[in-house]
């Protein structure tokens, strides 16, 4: 009988050694858990970048940035009142031109083409191109006018990284 | 109504917009456009833009941009435009279009003795 108690007795004392059991005397003696603090943080664009150049998730390129050059043109129109009139307008035209080739550049050109042939023989042949985008940062390096024909250069300077985050489609 | 209210509430800040079509290289449409901004906006961009003009003693701010326009044009030239090119060529003719809109730009004017600086205003 006696080893019938003295072994419950052992059991229950194994049992409050490994379940943790203390009393509460004991847990107000134990240091306090500090505090855990909530850290808000906005974060933004660069923040992201920075963190994937430090944890090197990022190709890091140090080559130099990428410059996409054209050459708008524009031609003066005929009922212009005087010669300064005629470049000033002129120019406009040519930065628009500029402006739509930068825009091939760096989005593309949609073609769409159409034949009709009739007979055996070809009818008609269409094509059509078409240039949609938005341009930012382009900066005008040299123009002229020579002989009606404005000409107008410019160029817009990218990086690498830059172009993979606009254009990796 | 509106010339009122711009006077009343608008300040020295701007909106320019612009939009520009032209066919075959030839410009047939383009309208530049200044207005002073009926809500004021706080915050100033790290961007400005020098136009090395003097401003005359009895102009207002306002006929000075307008004065100028094609100038200040030029400061916005690297902000965002949209570009918009349709090109049909066939067998007998070729018709090209091109269609550049400057997104509108908020800036404030301020005169030095020498120039004027624009800077921009965030959206």
């Amino acid at each position: 009988m006696n080893k019938w108690i003295a072994s419950l007795i052992a059991g229950l004392v194994l049992v409050m050694f490994f379940s943790g059991c203390m009393s509460k005397q004991q847990a107000a003696n134990l240091p306090p858990e500090p505090e855990k603090k909530v850290i808000i943080q906005k974060v933004d664009k660069e923040d992201i970048r920075q963190v994937m150049r430090e944890e090197k998730l990022l190709y890091i390129n140090n080559a130099p940035e990428r410059v996409f050059e054209v050459m708008g043109e524009g031609i003066a129109p005929q009922n212009t009142i005087s010669p300064a009139q005629a470049m000033a307008l002129a120019k406009r035209a040519a930065l628009a031109d500029a402006y739509r080739q930068m825009g091939a550049k760096l989005y593309g050109v949609r073609i769409s083409a159409k034949d009709t042939i009739q007979d055996a023989a070809l009818k008609d042949s269409r094509i059509v191109a078409q240039v949609d985008g938005i341009i930012k940062n382009a900066t005008i390096t040299n123009m002229s006018f020579q002989d009606g024909l404005y000409r107008v250069r410019m160029e817009l300077k990218m990086s690498e990284e830059r172009w993979s985050e606009i254009f990796s489609y | 109504m509106i010339f009122a209210l711009s006077f009343l509430y608008g300040g020295e800040q701007f909106v320019f917009t612009a939009r520009t079509h032209s066919q075959n290289h030839i410009l047939t449409y383009d309208k530049l456009t200044i207005s002073p901004l009926m809500r004021q906006r706080s915050k100033l961009e790290n961007k400005s833009c020098q136009i090395m003009i003097k401003k005359s003693e009895n102009g207002d701010t306002y006929s000075f941009l307008q004065e100028h326009i094609y100038l200040v044009a030029e400061c916005f030239m690297g902000e965002k435009i949209r570009v918009y090119d349709y090109g049909e060529q066939s067998l007998q003719l070729a018709n090209y279009q091109t269609d550049a809109t400057a997104l509108p730009v908020y800036f404030t004017v301020d005169f030095k003795e020498e120039f004027v600086t624009l800077t921009l205003l965030g959206r």
